[in-house]
């Protein structure tokens, strides 16, 4: 969508325009989910977020600061309820609340060993601390830039990389553990 | 530059300037270790960037979408009597006025709590207390008696509440 097509409809929207408001939100919910799924994992929990994102942001549409991308400010609501969520859930887990998609897949060799990579690294970001998940998460996994990453997070370019540089080593040691096991499983 | 300055480096090469990248590109040439440091962390940035180019996406993105917007007030109920309110209550001004009416109340109730007089108190002999509680009670169970009393003969297990109704109107005519 273009910046100034987008900004129309945060005009309009902001006047109280339901119609254009949808327009809004299909464009940027498919954004919205991933973004909380790679932090929740849950269906469930993260169309519950992309939910009460889009009605923080209907609710404070008047606040919205045009020098912003709005997926830069729409990332910044789902990333803070995300890590809200997170600390309230943090000792709530347990083996039994795994969700679905990481129970034992089935299928043939590549999807199993990209189902498994896929729990591997997710369960290594959950091992790291929040600003560490929340940087690897915008910036490795959704691909950002560090500037949409400082901005979305209010932080420092100095303290993105730093919490990127030991986000990174920590889930580099894990792979290389993960991988040191199995191979000498097999052998 | 020696390897524990580079190592560092290395995990963000994607975030370096050019500058910053050719000068660790230059002592990767020379240098077999931090060569193989930097071979792994490619290495899992492809696992990483397999994770990341993965789809993900809501399973019903229409109904995804029909939550959030039922989550935001509807149009219908904006245009109903309690839309309405909300967005007068919203209104800076009238938020305002309900503040100083608020005020107002509050003050006008500490004035009234203030001027309230003293009633003073009147000592009654205990004999004169007794004469005064007693007449009012007996006048009381008096006319409950005297009520009591003329409700009997209308009053009957056979007969239906209408017509008890009627016998007592027509004898107190």
């Amino acid at each position: 969508m273009e910046q100034d097509d987008e900004q129309n409809l945060i005009r309009k929207s902001a006047a109280g325009d339901h119609h254009t408001f949808r327009q809004l939100v299909e464009s940027h919910q498919a954004f919205a989910y991933r973004l909380a799924y790679r932090f929740l994992r849950t269906p469930e929990s993260a169309e519950d977020i992309v939910q009460e994102a889009f009605i923080k942001v209907w609710n404070n549409l008047t606040r919205y600061d045009p020098s912003f991308r709005f997926k830069t400010w729409l990332g910044k609501i789902v990333t803070n309820l995300c890590l809200d969520h997170l600390k309230r859930a943090r000792n709530k887990w347990s083996a039994g609340d795994m969700p679905a998609d990481f129970q034992e897949p089935s299928g043939n060799s590549d999807a199993l060993e990209a189902a498994e990579l896929k729990k591997i690294i997710t369960d290594l970001a959950d091992q790291l601390t929040e600003k560490q998940k929340a940087v690897f998460v915008l910036r490795d996994l959704e691909l950002m830039t560090p500037e949409e990453v400082c901005s979305m997070l209010s932080m420092s370019l100095g303290n993105v990389k730093s919490n990127l540089y030991y986000a990174r080593i920590k889930i580099k040691q894990g792979l290389e553990m993960y991988y040191q096991e199995k191979k000498s499983i097999k052998e | 530059m020696n390897c524990k300055d580079i190592e560092q480096d290395l995990y963000l090469y994607a975030e370096l300037s050019a500058q910053e990248r050719a000068r660790v590109d230059e002592h990767l040439k020379t240098c077999t270790s931090c060569a193989g440091l930097r071979a792994a962390i490619e290495l899992s940035e492809k696992q990483i960037h397999a994770l990341a180019t993965m789809p993900i996406e809501a399973q019903h993105a229409a109904r995804l979408t029909r939550k959030i917007m039922d989550g935001i007030a509807s149009p219908e109920v904006a245009e109903s009597h309690h839309g309405i309110l909300n967005s007068m209550i919203r209104t800076v001004s009238i938020k305002y006025a309900c503040s100083a009416l608020s005020i107002g109340l509050i003050l006008l109730f500490g004035v009234q709590f203030y001027n309230v007089p003293n009633q003073p108190f009147h000592q009654e002999s205990e004999g004169a207390t007794v004469v005064i509680h007693s007449s009012s009670v007996r006048q009381a169970f008096t006319k409950v008696r005297q009520a009591n009393l003329a409700s009997i003969p209308c009053r009957s297990p056979f007969r239906s509440e209408m017509s008890v109704r009627n016998c007592l109107l027509n004898k107190y005519k």
